[in-house]
This record gives structure tokens, sequence and C-alpha cells, in this order.
């Protein structure tokens, strides 16, 4: 099996991944879609450390179940914002999103 | 044979990954991640979660990311739409910043000791990482409280917030 | 000890109580219950206190000192204050006569602003002020003792400027308010330089330090000067009087309890208190005895030629508190203490008294327009007629004894560094004596005999009525006690036969054994007796004087002998310029060094100009411009700016 630090490593990478997608995607959607893979990159560090350090309890998993729960809000919500913005501009473009400056 | 399953299933989520924040298609990108979390719940198998596996493909790729694809669907982007979203010359400032830190971080973790020594230990508890263990923190035996009842408890609070604010939100008069 | 434990509190809680009462919800009650609230949030101290008092003295003497601990104040490092209380034999005294003549003017007061519109406001200040003044008293450390200094200096600021209505009366509230703030600058400075060498500002821990010899003497100089500023302040000494005579534009209870029986006599009060610091220094006890015979002298004079009855009672006030200087400046504590207490009760008679006068007289209070009220006004004639024999030194009322006490302990203590200094100091003392005993003859002659009442308006003459109940009962009870409150320390001659009767010092001795030791008597007692006669003497000499001229009508002599020495008169009339002066240096170094200097120079030049056009005006918008940048709206360039901070402290933190 492979050691903790490959792991470590992959949800590393993961996270960054999904930053990429944050950063240099500009539909809200796929935005928000990276959001998911970061927060999987960080459900899968939880739980390498649960199995490798913390293997006499289940922490790590119990809160990537919370993870998983706040992920699912925060989809619900955060879809509904886009669709409210979709009604009312006609685009999920962030470019076209910048009223709140100044 | 099982660093084998961790290498391929590992490089099918990254290559799946960066796929899914590649694609102009807001579809392709969430179909994309749908299957980067079936190489994710594979890895949780590998590390003996087979409940959290179990909930990774049935919560997370089967409900929240069909809930994404509900919503593309909603709007029926046109490909004129979707397609502005282009690669700009100015989008190398954050992936070098990005490449940067992320180097860092990498080459801390692998010369990391103490990570680094951490390998898989036999003597795993019994219940570990079963639905009974899941439900043991979470609801208790029948004489006693989890641990995390009350965490559990919140959490329906804030999903049942997150229900009424995504009904608000996405009435048709706001 | 457990008694006094658990009620000591009490005494503070019930005028804070009545304070907050009236304060709140005085608008919604009637009169009667104003000042039936009121009395009773500093009569109910004063039975706590009674008894008290007697469970203290049934204490062993060495363990007649009760720390009462509330609370923590401040712990910050190795500075701790508690808010704590201290109940001892000094405190036992003030606080008697603070709750015990407090609830007598009170009960005055209820005559005496019957008509007033600001019926709860007056109590709730004079209640704050009860507090204030306990709070002073009571607290077992410099720090509570300087929020009770504050407080009675904001509730004299209160209540001097009652009549807020009119301008000169707001702006006697404003100056005494501002040159209460020069010395209490001083006394913090003393506070801080003390907490910097001791570490500590208790009392007890002062004490120990001064009887250790941690203060040294240089130290011990500086911080009783400073202290000794602080309480010039307070109890109206040369150069800080000048606000007392102002503040008679109270309400003239407020006269008689604040101005002259227990506010202006905190500086005596932190002074006894804080003794065995200032017995260190020589010099600080030298100044102080000069100080305080030079105020006492001058105040005496300038009381001479006052015509307002206030102003001339004032002046006596100042004069008195001299005398009590001149006693803690010789070390003889317990006498300044003893004045202290005679004071208040004959000076609170006199106040009462000439404000039943005013009440009489329709608010006049120019005693040039009084005269023959003596049938008119009974019972305020008898108890001024006391109060006066009281303040003028005659043997069986209380003034007498103590101010002998006073005039012996100066003469014979041995404390100074200047070698003729016990006797200049006596000399000043008995002309002042025979000054203050002219002048109070005059002010009773003029108000009560000297022919017919001469106010211009028959109608004033008419009206002239005898207060109501309420003020008669406070000024005969005050009056009692201006005969036989001396009795409680009879003069050493007498009391060396019969040393029982010489109680108060018997009380308040073991308090000040170590200022004992400090300063010898080099006279023997009889010589005493000797004193006694000359200021009895002198007294007399004055009384006759006073009678001559001003019994009957203002007769000639007096007039001719203020035009012959018309340059003194005027000097005495004009106070000798001090306040002129004041407001002189005030116009040289405040006013027109602030137009100057401060305003056109640095406010407009330096502060405006380049400060705030400067760099704050362009300061700001250049780096507003360019913080700007970083507000574009893009939500993509905020998460970059937090992806490179992230770098920066990631880098940061392995290297």
């Amino acid at each position: 099996m492979a050691p903790l630090s490959l792991y470590i490593m992959l949800s590393t990478i993961l996270f960054f991944i999904g930053l990429t997608g944050v950063l240099v995607r500009r539909n809200i959607i796929i935005m928000m879609v990276s959001i998911e893979i970061m927060l999987n990159a960080s459900n899968l560090a939880l739980v390498a450390f649960n199995r490798f350090r913390f293997y006499d309890s289940n922490d790590g998993m119990i809160f990537s179940f919370l993870i998983i729960a706040i992920a699912a809000a925060e989809v619900a919500v955060g879809l509904a914002i886009v669709i409210a913005i979709y009604r009312k501009k006609k685009t999920v473009m962030i470019q076209d999103l910048n009223v709140m400056k100044h | 044979m099982g660093v084998y399953i961790f290498y391929l299933f590992g490089t099918g989520l990254i290559a799946t990954s960066i796929v899914a924040i590649l694609m102009k298609n807001p579809v392709h990108s969430v179909l994309s991640v749908v299957s980067s979390f079936f190489f994710l719940a594979g890895i949780y198998a590998g590390l003996s979660m087979q409940f959290l596996a179990v909930i990774q493909i049935l919560v997370y790729a089967g409900a929240i990311m069909v809930l994404f694809i509900f919503i593309i669907m909603l709007f029926d982007l046109q490909k004129s739409e979707y397609s502005k979203d282009r690669f700009l010359w100015r989008d190398l400032v954050p992936l070098a910043l990005i490449l940067i830190t992320a180097a860092g971080f990498i080459s801390a973790i692998s010369r990391s000791e103490s990570i680094k020594n951490y390998v898989a230990n036999a003597k795993l508890p019994s219940n570990f990482g079963s639905v009974s263990a899941v439900s043991f923190e979470f609801f208790g035996t029948s004489n006693s409280v989890g641990r995390f009842s009350f965490l559990f408890e919140v959490i329906s609070i804030l999903l049942l917030s997150a229900i009424v604010g995504a009904v608000v939100l996405a009435k048709r008069k706001l | 000890m457990d008694t006094i434990r658990g009620w000591l509190p009490y005494i503070l809680l019930f005028p804070l109580m009545g304070m907050l009462i009236n304060g709140i919800l005085g608008n919604y009650f009637s009169k009667k219950w104003i000042h039936r609230i009121a009395i009773a949030a500093v009569l109910i101290p004063f039975v706590i206190m009674t008894t008290l008092f007697f469970s203290l003295q049934s204490l062993p003497e060495e363990s007649r000192s009760v720390i009462v601990h509330i609370a923590s104040w401040i712990e910050v490092g190795y500075l701790k204050i508690s808010f704590s209380l201290l109940l001892d034999q000094l405190s036992a005294i003030m606080v008697m006569i603070i709750t015990g003549i407090g609830t007598l003017i009170h009960i005055y007061s209820v005559g005496y602003m019957h008509k007033d519109s600001s019926y709860s406001r007056y109590f709730t200040y004079l209640n704050l002020f009860i507090f204030a003044m306990l709070m002073l008293v009571l607290g077992s450390n410099i720090l509570m003792m300087f929020i009770g200094w504050e407080g009675v200096g904001l509730a004299s600021y209160l209540l001097i400027g009652f009549y807020f209505q009119e301008d000169s009366k707001a702006s006697a509230g404003k100056k005494a308010f501002i040159t209460n703030r020069v010395g209490d600058f001083a006394f913090l400075i003393g506070i801080f330089i003390l907490l910097f060498v001791v570490g500590s500002l208790d009392f007890a821990e002062i004490r120990e330090a001064s009887n250790t010899g941690v203060i040294t003497g240089v130290v011990a100089t500086i911080i009783t000067l400073m202290f000794f500023i602080g309480a010039t302040g307070k109890s109206a000494q040369i150069p800080l009087y000048v606000w007392l005579p102002d503040a008679m534009a109270g309400p003239t209870p407020v006269s008689a309890l604040i101005h002259a029986a227990t506010m202006v006599t905190a500086g005596i009060y932190m002074i006894s208190r804080l003794h065995f610091l200032f017995i260190l220094s020589p010099f600080t006890m030298s100044i102080i005895a000069i100080i305080g015979a030079l105020t006492a002298f001058f105040a005496a004079t300038i009381a001479l030629v006052q015509t307002d009855i206030k102003k001339v009672l004032a002046y006596s006030t100042v004069s008195q508190l001299g005398y009590m200087f001149l006693a803690v400046g010789v070390g003889a504590f317990p006498a300044a203490m003893l004045h202290l207490v005679t004071h208040a009760f004959f000076k609170a008679t006199l106040f009462l008294g000439a404000g039943s006068v005013i009440h009489a007289m329709s608010d006049e209070q120019d005693i040039m327009n009084m005269g023959g009220l003596k049938d008119k006004i009974k019972t305020t004639h008898k108890t001024f007629l006391f109060a006066t024999i009281a303040i003028t030194g005659v043997l069986p009322f209380s003034g007498f004894i103590s101010k002998d006490e006073i005039l012996w302990r100066a003469f014979a203590t041995g404390n100074g560094v200047i070698s003729n200094l016990p006797i200049l100091l006596w000399i000043v003392g008995i002309i002042t004596a025979m000054l203050t005993s002219f002048y109070m003859w005059r002010l009773y002659f003029l108000v009560f005999h000297s022919g017919q009442t001469r106010h211009q308006d028959e109608r004033v003459i008419a009206h002239i009525h005898e207060s109501p109940l309420s003020m008669r009962l406070a000024l005969w009870i005050l009056a009692g006690l201006s005969i036989v409150g001396g009795y409680i320390a009879l003069p050493h001659f007498i009391a060396h036969s019969a040393p029982i009767i010489h109680s108060f010092q018997n009380w308040l001795d073991p308090y000040f054994s170590t200022s004992i030791e400090n300063t010898k008597i080099v006279h023997s007692a009889s010589m005493e007796a000797i004193f006694m006669f000359v200021s009895w003497g002198l007294a007399l000499f004055s009384f006759f004087w006073a009678k001559k001229w001003y019994f009957k009508e203002k007769s000639i002599t007096s007039t001719m002998w203020a035009n012959s020495f018309k340059t003194v008169y005027n000097i005495l009339q004009k106070k000798y310029y001090v306040d002129e002066f004041y407001y002189w240096l005030i116009d040289i170094f405040i006013i027109k060094f602030s137009h100057k200097i401060l305003w056109r120079t640095v406010d407009f030049v330096l502060i405006d100009g380049f400060l705030i056009r400067g760099i704050i005006g362009w300061g700001t918008y250049i780096t507003g411009r360019v913080l700007s940048i970083f507000q574009n709206g893009n939500l993509q360039f905020y998460v970059i700016t937090m992806v490179a901070a992230i770098m920066a402290i990631f880098y940061w933190m392995i290297w």
C-alpha cells in the first residue's frame, strides 16, 4: 500500500487543480465544479490522515461526511444564486458580473 | 498490488480533474468530475473507508453533481455563450502563482520526515470505516449520546436553512 | 469586627441608591418623596456609622483599623489596586461628620429649596456629593481616594452652577472646576511618583514603605509637595483659593455642606491620612505651615471689608482652613482634625444662619442693606450668635478649644527649617484670631443690630419672616454642637488633671503614633494657659472695637478710617487683585500665546497646512488611488491576491 506522503501529494495536486479552475475559468458553473474538486481534495487528506495516523478512531471520516453535507448545502444555495443571476443578466460569465465594483 | 491500484486511480483522478477544468462545455466538465469522483471512491475503498466510498458515489456523484447537470439543462446554454470563456494571456499570472505555490507545497510534503514515515498499519480496529462506526459516533448507543450527535443536529439545521435559502433565492420574483 | 465588615459597604450604598433613584425617577415623584428618599439615603448611613463607631471603640486600640475588601479593581503586573474600604479612627470621625452634618443640611434644604423647580436635581447632586465624599474618606488606597476627590469636585461643580441660567453662576462653577484641575494635576503626578517608588497605592503599604526608609527624603519632598498642591486646590489655600469665594454662587445649604464643612477639608484629611509620608519631609511641612498661616492671615484681612454676607463667611472659611493647614504643618494632626470637626459645626451653623437671613430678606445678600434683624428672626439670631462666639474663640465654646490647641502646638512644636518659624507662626495666628473676631462681630452687628433695616424696598422689610421648622431644627442642632462640640478635647493644662476628658486625642493618637515621636514639644503645658488668655484678650479687644463701630447705626469712625486708609481699603476690597492678576496671567500666557503661536502658527500652518492638507490630504488621496486598483470588482483577482498571500506566508514560514 502506498505511503501517506503519496496520498497527501495527491490531495495537494487535486487541490491546486481545483484552485486553477477557480482562478482561470470564467464560467460560474465550472468555478463551482472546481470548488467541489477542492473540497474533495481536503476530504482525501482528512481520510488519509485518519487511516495512517489516527486509525483507532473515525474522526477524519466523520468530518468528511460533514464536509459532504456542507458541500451539498453550498451547491444548493450557490446554484440558486446562479439561477437568480442568470434570470437578471442572461449570462453565467463572471466578467459580466462586476457591478459591485466601487 | 495495492500500490498499483492507488497509482491507477490516482492518475485517473488527476486526469479527469484536469479535463474537468479544461472543458468548454459545462456538461462535459461536470461529467468528467463525476468520473473523477468514482476514482476517488476507489481510493477511499483502498483506505478501508467502504462506507465513505459508497456515500461518495451515492451522494456526491449521484446527487450533488446531478444537481449541477439539472441546472445546466435548465439554463439551456448555447455554444456561443460558454465559448466566450477562453484562455487569455493574463491567466498566466495565476497559473504561475499556483505552480510556484504547489511546487513549494509538494516539495515540503516530500521532504517532511513525519509524513513520509507513515505507512499502512495492519492492526486496524474491526469496525474501521464501517457503518457501525459512523452510527456509533453520530447516534451513540442505546444508553449514551454519540460524540458527534450535536454536530449531526447542527448539520441538519444547516441543510434545512440551505433548502429555505435556495427556494427563496430561486423564486421567480426576488 | 464582623459587624463592621458586614455593614461598612452599606454606608456607601445608600447615598448611591438615593442618587440613582432621585436622579432617574425624580421627575415622577412628589417633592415630599424626593426629600424623604434623599434624607434617608444620608440618615441611614449616619445611624449605621454611629453603631459602627461603638463597635470600633470596643475593639482593642491596635486593631481599630478594618479593611473591607469588596472587589479587585486593577491588576496589571505588580500593580494591584483593590476596591476596598478602610475604617479606622480617622475615617470614622470623617464619616460621622459627613453623614451627620449632611443629614442636617438635607433637612435644612427641605425648607430652603421648597420653591425650587429643580428639586430632584438638587437632592440628586447632594446625594452624589455625600457618596463621593464617603468614598474619599473610606477608600483604602490613594486611587479610591482620588475617585472620591474627583467625585466631590464634580458634585461641587454641579452645585455651584446649580442656577446655571445665570451666566455668572455657571462661570463660578467652571472657575471652581478649572482651579481644582490645577491642583488635581499635581495630585495625580504625586500619585504616579508614589506608585513608581513604592509600587503600591495602599495606605498600609505606603506607611510600611515610609517607615522602613524605602522613600527617601528628596522623593518624599517631591511627592508631598505635589500632594500639597492638590490639597491647596481642594482646600482653597494660596495660591489656588480663588474659587472658594466664587463658589458661594451655589445654594446656601451647599455652601454650608460642601464649601465649609466637608469637601474643603478633604485636603486636611488627605494630609492627615498620609501624615507618615509628610513627616518624612520637614521642608514640605514648613511650606504647609507657612502657606497655612499666610492664607489664614490674608483671607482674614479680605474678610474685614467684604459686604456680601456669604463672601465674608467664604473668606472666613479660607482663613480657618489656613489654621488647619498650619496645624498639620507643625505636625499637630489631631489638633487639625479637631479644628476640622469644630469648624464644621460652627461654620455650618453660620452658613445656614446666613441662608436663613437671605431667605428672610428675599434673596438679599448685601449686609449693608440688612441690620436690625435681631427681633425679627429670633432663632436665626440666637444660633448665629452662638456660632459667632464659637468661631471667635471664647472659652466655653468649641472654636476656642480647637484654635487654642492649634496656636499652642504651632508655638510649642520645634519642627521647622527656619529657626524662628514657630514664634512667627504663632504671631500670625494670633493676629488672625484677632482679625477673625473683628470681622465676625462686624458681620453679626451689621446684620442683626445697627439700628433699623436699611433695605430700600419696603416690601422686602415687611416680608421678613422666620424660616420654616426644618431650617430651624438644623440650626438649633448645629448651634448646640458649636457650643459643646469642643468638649471632646479639652486643653492640655486641664486635661492633664483629667486625662479621660481628652478623649479626641486619645482616640486619634494610635493612628498618628509615628508622628508624635517625630514632633517634639519644647514648651511646658503651663504656657498654654498664658497663651490662651492672650488670644482670649485679643478676641475680646476686637469684639469691643467692632461693637464700637458697628453696634449702633453705622458710625462715622469706620467710614473715616476707610477714607484715610483708602489705598489699603481698596486693596482689601479688591481682594489683593489676585483675580485680576490671574486673569492677566491667563490673558498673557493662554489667550495671547494661544492666539499668536498655537492658533496662527501651529494650527494654521503646521496642522492645517502641512499635516492635514499635506500629509493627510494628499497622502490619503494617493494611497486611495493606489489601493482602488485592488478593488476592481473582479472576483478572481481577489482570489489571486489571496493565493499570492498564501504563497508569501508559506515561503516565509518554511524558510
